[in-house]
């Protein structure tokens, strides 16, 4: 029962008893209550007049590295007997150090700071404001609202480094880097021999040809590295996940991406991002430091999502990325998956599918028993399958039981290129 | 500060109880120590509605001594410090449940300052009204009756909101 409620019964229980015995020290006995009941009417608050400010020491983080908020908050109207100010941090934040409220007496024009901290995995959060209670000096009236203090903080998702993922695109752009080229020039790995032109370096001469054909010299050709365009794709799609209770599988596909951005991006190549979920979500591709900010930024509002146009790959808007590129797809892949794929190597794209292994991650899950082992059995020969057909039509495969670390599996599979 | 809400609720169940005594009622100086001492321990163990319960047990007894003819200065003065009490409680209450609190002795002082101002104004009214010597017949019942009706349709509108 309310306080102004109760208050109110008494001086109305006592004002009736009063009338029913004509006894006036009962309606006396009223009075220092309505007195204490009319001084809180008096004085309740009625709009809510402060302005609200936060600062984060800063707005892009590593995973759970801790953030401090600051609030700062200005009384802009009357005197406030007692204020409550609740922040609200976002959903999936933890508060480390620190209290998300106080409570304070705010005459007009004054102003409160206090700080706090929190810490929250991978993604994008954002603040809309702090919950103000005001309250009149006697406590009966409170009236409660949202004072906007808006902020967004993102983190960003683990990287793992990795020594080198070897890929070999049709097609390389025309600054040096460490993919094979298919041509002639200045490199490490031998390509072919010809004849000796002017200006070629002395040093290629190569002399056990030459020593063949003493009218002629020849030279030692070398395979000249370049950079090349890399797409990298990651499977947002709601059904293609798989929830265990370690977490989710899209948890870990992210990390991945973010390392496999991480390392093409250091080796020089021009890396673009496509999230394919309930929208496509596409960062043009670029060098350096700059584009790895964009991308690790992208995977950190990454969500998953279901739509129905977006349910199979079918969508893929092949046109974004260069001819004869090479596509990273990170997915645990579903049953339809596969054609798509091999039309886009077809039509001539290198193709790295990592895959995250659903069947294992949910493995964990369940419990033992001949019906589980033998469904478990059946789930690991259809993806088998499946995978399979990949291979079989030339595209590398990785499949990666994720209790693994990603750069253990990476390594033994990526950092060497063979030809299927 | 929790000594302040105890010291009230012992001067106004002493104050009631020796109205009680003067009166040579036990009976009601019995119920009115017990009434208190619960409410006590009601502080003490942080009870949730202990105040609201003390209040009404306190100011019921006040008002049954009404009818029977004890001193009402005694009465209406017990009845301010039971106020007074049962407010300082709410108010400590609120104040330990939310979150930490800046320049505390601010936020005690302001309460404290205003509860005396709207208690002591409440004290004089009503000594005033004891001490106004009048005949209270139909016609102040009436008008009362009619001020009381008026108020509770006020605040029948004012819980509905």
């Amino acid at each position: 029962m309310s306080r102004r409620l109760l208050l109110s019964l008494i001086i109305y229980g006592l004002v009736l008893a009063g009338l029913a015995t004509l006894n006036r020290g009962l309606l006396v006995l009223a009075i220092p209550l309505v007195v204490y009941l009319a001084a809180a009417l008096l004085d309740r608050p009625e709009t809510i007049q402060l302005q609200a400010s936060r600062s984060l020491s800063e707005n892009l983080l590593h995973p759970n590295q801790p953030v401090e908020v600051t609030l700062t908050v200005t009384n802009a109207g009357r005197s406030l007997a007692e204020v409550v100010l609740t922040d609200e941090p976002p959903a999936g934040t933890s508060v480390i150090k620190g209290e998300i409220g106080l409570v304070a007496a705010l005459p007009a024009g004054t102003t409160v700071m206090w700080r706090y901290t929190i810490a929250g995995g991978r993604g994008s959060y954002r603040f809309t404001g702090l919950q103000a209670a005001i309250r009149d000096r006697l406590g009966m009236f409170t009236i409660k609202g949202l004072v906007a203090a808006p902020g967004q903080f993102l983190v960003l998702p683990e990287i793992i480094r990795l020594r080198r993922v070897e890929i070999r695109p049709r097609q390389t752009r025309v600054y040096s880097g460490q993919i094979p080229a298919r041509q002639g020039g200045a490199g490490v790995e031998f390509f072919g021999v010809r004849e000796y032109q002017p200006g070629d370096p002395l040093r290629w001469v190569n002399a056990a040809a030459s020593a063949r054909y003493p009218d002629s010299l020849f030279i030692t050709e070398f395979e000249q590295e370049r950079v090349a365009d890399v797409g990298l794709i990651l499977d947002a799609r709601h059904q293609s996940d798989a929830r265990g209770a370690a977490g989710s599988l899209f948890e870990h596909a992210i990390r991945a991406t973010a390392s496999l951005a991480d390392t093409f991006l250091s080796a020089g190549n021009r890396v673009g991002l496509f999230i394919y979920g309930a929208y496509l979500d596409w960062t043009l591709p670029g060098y350096g430091k700059v584009q790895r900010q964009r991308i690790l930024q992208a995977l950190a509002r990454a969500e998953l999502g279901e739509g129905q146009v977006f349910e199979t790959l079918e969508h893929l808007p092949t046109r974004l990325f260069p001819a004869h590129s090479q596509l990273v797809l990170v997915s645990p892949l579903l049953k339809e998956d596969p054609d798509m794929l091999i039309r886009l190597r077809a039509h001539g794209y290198r193709l790295l599918v990592i895959s995250p292994n659903p069947v294992s991650f949910e493995r964990k899950g369940m419990g033992s028993g001949r019906e589980v082992d033998l469904a478990m059995r059946l789930a690991y020969l259809e993806r088998s399958i499946l995978l399979d057909k990949l291979r079989q039509a030339d595209i590398r495969v990785v499949d990666w039981p994720v209790d693994t670390p990603f750069v253990e599996a990476a390594h033994a599979t990526l950092s060497r290129f063979r030809r299927l | 500060m929790k000594n302040l809400v105890s010291v009230c609720i012992v001067i106004a169940m002493a104050s009631l109880a020796l109205a009680y005594g003067w009166a040579s009622l036990w009976l009601g100086s019995g119920l009115t120590i017990a009434a208190g001492l619960l409410w006590l321990a009601g502080e003490r163990l942080t009870w949730p509605g202990w105040p609201d319960l003390g209040l009404v047990a306190l100011l019921a007894v006040a008002g049954v001594g009404m009818t029977q003819a004890l001193p009402a200065g005694w009465l209406l003065g017990s009845n301010v410090v039971t106020l007074v009490a049962w407010d300082l409680a709410h108010f400590e209450r609120r104040l330990n449940v939310e979150h930490p609190i800046l320049e505390e002795a601010r936020l005690w002082q302001a309460h404290l300052r205003q509860l005396a101002g709207v208690v002591g104004l409440g004290l004089l009214l009503g000594w005033l009204a004891l001490s106004f010597e009048t005949a209270f017949g139909l016609v102040w019942a009436i008008g009362l009756g009619l001020l009381a009706i008026m108020g509770l349709g006020r605040l029948i509108r004012a819980v509905r909101s």
